[in-house]
């Protein structure tokens, strides 16, 4: 299997804190990858080192190409390939959703307005969302609406990697279970490989191939969501067998037992 | 990257279709769209979903039946298919006569909102004096310190250079007349009765007005101010007062200092320029400055302190949630509050003149 992104030995510091120590994880292609871990791991901040938003010490390369020593051409080549959804949907809100969405289309290409009109519309049913958002602001939508738009806009120019920052937190069980199917969806017939930060469980048994666990400055595990689950950590235990964990696990149970 | 074949009636794409190479792809259809009944993808390795969709509206546009693809990208195609939809050309014009009214009609509610917010200061000012409790005094000093204190070394800077400037130009003609003396009277009187209290209110209006406007602008984006009703408290006692509070402490006092240092600037360039000992200079001072005059120059100060930050805090609760508002805001609240201020600075004028001041 080809690898997407790999990351070898980075070093991520804050001026009062170390947040990663040696971090190695690799993104196979094809990939739907989740990284998780306790709130204040860092999970954002290393993919914020992927996406070049943050300095870091190490190798990090992505398609093969390392980042930490690239021009600025190469960068942007590799950030055309990126499809990124930020935590807090961060849509331009002084542009409609639509707008908002043909940005990328508009900047990079020169398509008629018919059509770039028609891939816009297209992208927003394509994540669930109803026709006539189109002409509103992103503050006349709800938050999991905000999202979704989030997320098409991210889709638009169908990126080979696409990073999503807790994806399905603010959403309906209904929109999140959508959600989870969409990038399923795009994932096998697109080929997109998927990087998610969740915390959701629903999510990351059900839609992930892979995963890691960050903590403690280091990386406790990486592998399969069903080896992750097994694993000799407080934290990882108290997650799958920890009350919420126990109550999520024998639902499931049940409603895969007929 | 791509390479388009006409081969017979039909069109063989090989290489990848994406929006990179779609333009192309777009503009060598259009030359053949009459010639052509098939087209053919199956050595296409990547085609993306914008170039789906325009195949989509292609072939159905140009009656093309036959679209020979891989498994794979039929099922893509599908899918494409399934969500595609028409874009829909609503332009709603409504006419100049719409505009002018619906822009008349802003104005005024903008004039009718402006005066509940006074009102409601105003009530909140009562309250606040029947109930000291409610008045911050921590919130209070901070703005005084941030608005007041701070902004000292520019207003000395400023109003000591206009004192010299108005002093240099006035002395040239001056001199003319042997009227050296009289330097005094224009330094004087301009700063204590005009220069001071305008100085000080135009560059407050600048900066502790777009300030206030930002704060509680982002403060409504960000939702706090929510939070503040929804503790329970009135976000005029905790945002509005204490910043009137501070302004109204504050302006007056700078004035002071505006009006030293520029009949100070005009006590050195008499000394320079036209050899007036500082001795000459402050005792023609005593002879100048009157009571009256000092009191006509500080009255105003507070009206001006109570506009910049009404109007401050009231453009920034005006604030929609985007960013866009947020500047045209901050903007707005500068441009009015220096207009306000010498507006009343003029109206002040007239009723000096009319009560003989």
């Amino acid at each position: 299997m080809k690898k997407a992104v790999e990351i070898k030995d980075v070093t991520i510091k804050f001026p009062n804190k170390i947040v990663h120590d040696k971090v190695s994880i690799t993104i196979y292609e094809k990939d739907i990858y989740a990284i998780i871990g306790k709130s204040g791991t860092g999970k954002s901040t290393l993919t914020r080192a992927i996406l070049m938003l943050q300095n870091f010490q190490g190798s990090i390369k992505v398609f093969g190409k390392e980042i930490s020593n690239a021009d600025e051409d190469t960068k942007n080549e590799i950030k055309k390939q990126y499809g990124v959804m930020f935590q807090a949907a961060s849509l331009f809100t002084s542009l409609t959703v639509g707008e908002n969405i043909a940005i990328p289309i508009i900047e990079n290409t020169n398509l008629p307005k018919q059509l770039i009109e028609e891939i816009v519309r297209f992208k927003l049913s394509l994540v669930g969302l109803e026709d006539d958002v189109y002409n509103l602001y992103p503050s006349e939508l709800s938050g999991g609406m905000r999202k979704k738009a989030a997320l098409a806009r991210a889709l638009v120019l169908d990126p080979t990697l696409l990073f999503l920052d807790e994806p399905t937190s603010g959403l309906d069980p209904v929109s999140a279970e959508d959600f989870d199917n969409t990038i399923r969806e795009l994932n096998r017939l697109l080929g997109i490989t998927v990087v998610m930060i969740t915390h959701d469980l629903d999510s990351f048994f059900n839609i992930c191939t892979r995963a890691c666990v960050l903590g403690d400055k280091k990386v406790l595990a990486e592998g399969k969501p069903s080896d992750i689950m097994h694993l000799d950590n407080d934290w990882i235990k108290k997650v799958f067998y920890g009350e919420r964990g126990i109550k999520f696990t024998k639902w499931n149970q049940k409603q895969t037992l007929p | 990257m791509i390479e388009i074949h006409k081969e017979n009636n039909g069109i063989v794409v090989t290489g990848s279709l994406t929006y990179k190479t779609l333009p192309i792809f777009i503009e060598t259809l259009n030359n053949f769209k009459k010639e052509i009944s098939f087209l053919d993808f199956r050595k296409t390795e990547k085609i993306d979903t914008s170039s789906f969709i325009f195949i989509h509206d292609f072939s159905k546009l140009n009656n093309i039946n036959k679209l020979i693809m891989t498994e794979e990208q039929q099922k893509l195609f599908e899918i494409v298919k399934e969500h595609i939809r028409q874009p829909q050309n609503i332009k709603d014009s409504k006419g100049i006569f719409y505009s002018i009214g619906k822009t008349t009609y802003e104005i005024i509610y903008e004039v009718y909102l402006f005066l509940d917010f006074i009102g409601e200061i105003f009530v909140n000012i009562a309250k606040s004096i029947i109930n000291p409790k409610n008045i911050r005094i921590k919130a209070t000093v901070n703005d005084i310190e941030n608005m007041g204190i701070k902004a000292m070394p520019l207003i000395t800077i400023i109003s000591f250079l206009v004192g010299v400037v108005i002093s240099y130009h006035g002395s040239v003609k001056l001199k003319q007349f042997g009227a050296n003396i009289f330097i005094v009277d224009l330094v004087t009187i301009s700063f204590i009765r005009e220069f001071g209290p305008l100085i000080v209110a135009i560059l407050l209006a600048g900066r502790s007005s777009s300030s206030y406007t930002a704060q509680i602008g982002i403060m409504k984006v960000t939702e706090e101010v929510d939070v503040i009703k929804i503790m329970g408290l009135n976000p005029f006692n905790v945002l509005v007062i204490p910043k009137i509070v501070s302004m109204i402490i504050s302006l007056p006092i700078l004035t002071v200092l505006a009006d030293i240092m520029g009949i100070l600037g005009g006590l050195i360039l008499a000394y320079l320029s036209l050899d007036i000992t500082p001795y000459d200079f402050i005792s023609r001072l005593h002879h100048v400055a009157n009571i009256k005059m000092i009191v006509a120059g500080m009255i105003k100060t507070p009206v001006f302190a109570f506009l910049i930050a009404s109007i401050g805090s009231y453009k920034g609760f005006r604030t929609k949630k985007n960013v866009n508002s947020i500047g045209e805001n901050v903007t707005i609240s500068v441009v009015d509050s220096i207009f306000a201020v010498i507006i009343v600075d003029a109206v002040f004028s007239i009723l000096f003149s009319w009560a003989g001041i």
